[in-house]
């Protein structure tokens, strides 16, 4: 085998201090969501200090699971519509090619601030799929146990799918906590395909987060 | 050849590296916002409020809304995806009168603009943040918010009650005191108690304090009614307070289990006491087996769910008599319940995780490796050079 010329052990080691600061530096700009305007040390006598901390506060979700694609497929022939969904390992019977979605829109609240929820959809069946005999619904549950105590919903029960708010978690039982081990909400879409619809069809669901 | 590998390979990994570092996260928009969102209303105030919307993949509307709000100037209504500046301001000049007293929410929403162009998939995603500056209009007159608490305690322990007193009236008054009725758990009036007498200045505040002898009264969900008296107005309030004893009752337990199968059978249970409970556990009596769950503990008024194991092979179904007894500080909570067993049900079948590799997991990997690898060369060009000047002596 030949040599390691010097260059190359060069090359590397710059690579990585080059990887090491670049971790540090991620690491701190993670650190710098939690933001800390003003830390004061303040040194008065011999064996005494003082120090005074402001952290802002912060109203933020998140979806971390941010997209359902169902990709491209058709409704069988002979059959009037095809229903996908987002927690089903196949897709659904009268649905070909379509790619099965196991896993719906998970929302975090990743501020430092309990929050009320609403959700709209920017379109409705009729505007998103085909004017007649499509469907589209969304449902909420918690994802990590109590994140909305005072959900407004049932859990699981399907709602459609409308340009109209819809309430969520309301100030009831504190709204969608913000403590990291309840703070997870999970949503999953089922939509109702006519064999008439084409083209490509998307919509967006709109997380709205107030602070209590 | 064979030296340019190595080059090729360090010049990948550190552009791998390089990219992987550049990959910012971003999240959808949020709002920084003072702690000090609160203003007291003053004819002409002025105020500036410093805010900051968090980086977004989208640009981000600005808007305020609620009463007051032609009041509020924003020093930005739009917030560019790729601005480094995200902060903005909200200017308050409020008028010399407001028509309406109480406490007003200026709400200051930052709202993602939805690109299509950067939302993939069928279904995709956006994200809206509102906070809210509140703004105290003094109501004419003597006006007063009260708010009532009532703690927990254990049997025999006196109750301390605090009436908090708040003043959102623009007169003075003389005298705040208030009288506090308690009910029992079958809704008897059961005692009075009283606070002391104090003045309240405008829109300033104070707390009232009253103490309940509880000897002699028994465990159990009592209420507190409190009425303020204020210069000859008055206001009420209520709470329920709970008077412990170290009772642990069962809520709920199990009721169907499957055949041939190792089942949970859990047990939710209650504490009645306001002190921990140490080494609690039960014992499950069913068709001549015991099984019995783990120890734990209780936290005051805690609600836990306790699980023992139940396996039913060669357990016929139907019905069956299950005597749960609950063990804790020498007492026990026994009682009986009909549970059922029935033929297995299909299987579900259990989806495959997924193990994420986070950056920061994949970059200390990398890391770990360059090192090892810079140790080995770094010991065998040693090794070598020690050859070549042996070969040379």
């Amino acid at each position: 085998m030949e040599e390691i010329s010097n260059k190359t052990l060069a090359i590397l080691l710059i690579a990585a201090i080059v990887i090491s600061l670049g971790g540090t530096l991620i690491s701190l700009n993670r650190l710098a969501r939690i933001r800390i305007p003003m830390i004061t040390g303040l040194y008065g006598e011999p064996y005494e200090a003082e120090i005074a901390l402001t952290i802002t506060a912060l109203v933020q979700v998140n979806f971390t699971t941010d997209t359902i694609n169902w990709g491209s497929g058709t409704v069988k022939t002979g059959y009037d519509f095809c229903v996908l969904n987002s927690y089903d390992s196949s897709i659904g019977a009268n649905c070909t090619d379509f790619t099965p979605q196991t896993a719906g829109l998970v929302l975090e609240n990743i501020g430092n601030k309990n929050v009320t929820l609403n959700i709209t959809m920017q379109k409705n069946a009729a505007d998103f799929i085909y004017p007649t005999g499509a469907v589209c619904q969304w449902n909420v549950s918690n994802l990590d146990p109590g994140s909305c105590p005072g959900i407004a919903l049932t859990p699981g029960a399907w709602q459609t799918c409308a340009a109209t708010a819809v309430v969520v978690c309301n100030s009831t039982g504190g709204g969608f906590l913000a403590d990291d081990a309840s703070d997870t909400l999970n949503f999953d879409v089922l939509v109702q395909i006519p064999s008439a619809a084409v083209g490509s069809k998307s919509n967006v669901m709109t997380a709205s987060a107030a602070a209590i | 050849m064979m030296a340019i590998k190595p080059k090729r390979t360090a010049l990948f990994v550190s552009l791998l590296v390089l990219s992987l570092i550049l990959i910012k996260p971003v999240y959808a928009v949020g709002i920084y916002f003072p702690n000090d969102n609160e203003i007291d209303f003053k004819p002409g105030l002025e105020k500036t409020f410093n805010f900051a919307v968090t980086p977004s993949n989208m640009d981000v509307k600005l808007s305020v809304s609620g009463y007051l709000s032609e009041y509020v100037t924003l020093s930005k209504t739009l917030i560019r995806f790729n601005s480094t500046d995200r902060a903005f301001k909200v200017m308050i000049k409020l008028p010399e009168k407001i028509e309406n007293p109480g406490h007003h929410k200026l709400w200051i929403a930052a709202e993602e603009v939805i690109d299509e162009s950067k939302i993939g998939g069928n279904i995709g995603t956006s994200c809206n943040a509102m906070v809210y500056i509140l703004i105290h209009v003094l109501n004419p007159g003597k006006y007063v918010e009260m708010s009532l608490s009532a703690p927990d305690v254990e049997i025999n322990e006196p109750v301390n009650f605090a009436v908090n007193v708040k003043s959102f009236g623009e007169e003075d008054i003389n005298s705040i005191k208030a009288a506090i009725d308690v009910y029992s758990p079958n809704n008897e009036k059961l005692a009075t108690v009283y606070t002391d007498d104090k003045p309240l200045k405008s829109n300033t505040e104070e707390t009232l304090y009253a103490q309940l002898d509880t000897k002699g009264y028994s465990a159990g969900t009592y209420r507190a009614v409190a009425e303020l008296n204020y210069d000859g107005k008055t206001k009420q309030d209520e709470k329920k307070f709970k008077i412990g004893e170290l009772n642990i009752k069962i809520i709920n337990y199990t009721k169907e289990f499957e055949k041939d199968k190792i089942n949970k059978f859990d047990i939710e249970i209650e504490s009645g006491w306001g002190n921990k409970i140490e080494d609690v556990y039960s014992k499950i009596k069913i068709d001549d087996e015991v099984i019995e769950t783990p120890r734990t503990g209780l936290s005051p008024w805690e609600k836990k769910t306790i699980t023992a194991y139940w396996d039913t092979n060669n357990v016929e179904t139907g019905f069956y008599d299950a005597e749960m007894t609950i063990y804790y500080n020498d007492k026990t909570t026994v009682e009986t319940g009909r549970v059922s067993v029935v033929e297995k049900k299909e299987a579900l079948v259990e989806k495959p995780g997924v193990m994420g590799l986070s950056m920061t997991t994949m970059l200390i990997l990398i890391i770990i490796l360059l090192i090892i690898i810079d140790i080995i060369w770094i010991f065998k060009k040693r090794g070598s050079e020690r050859k070549q000047k042996r070969r040379k002596k």
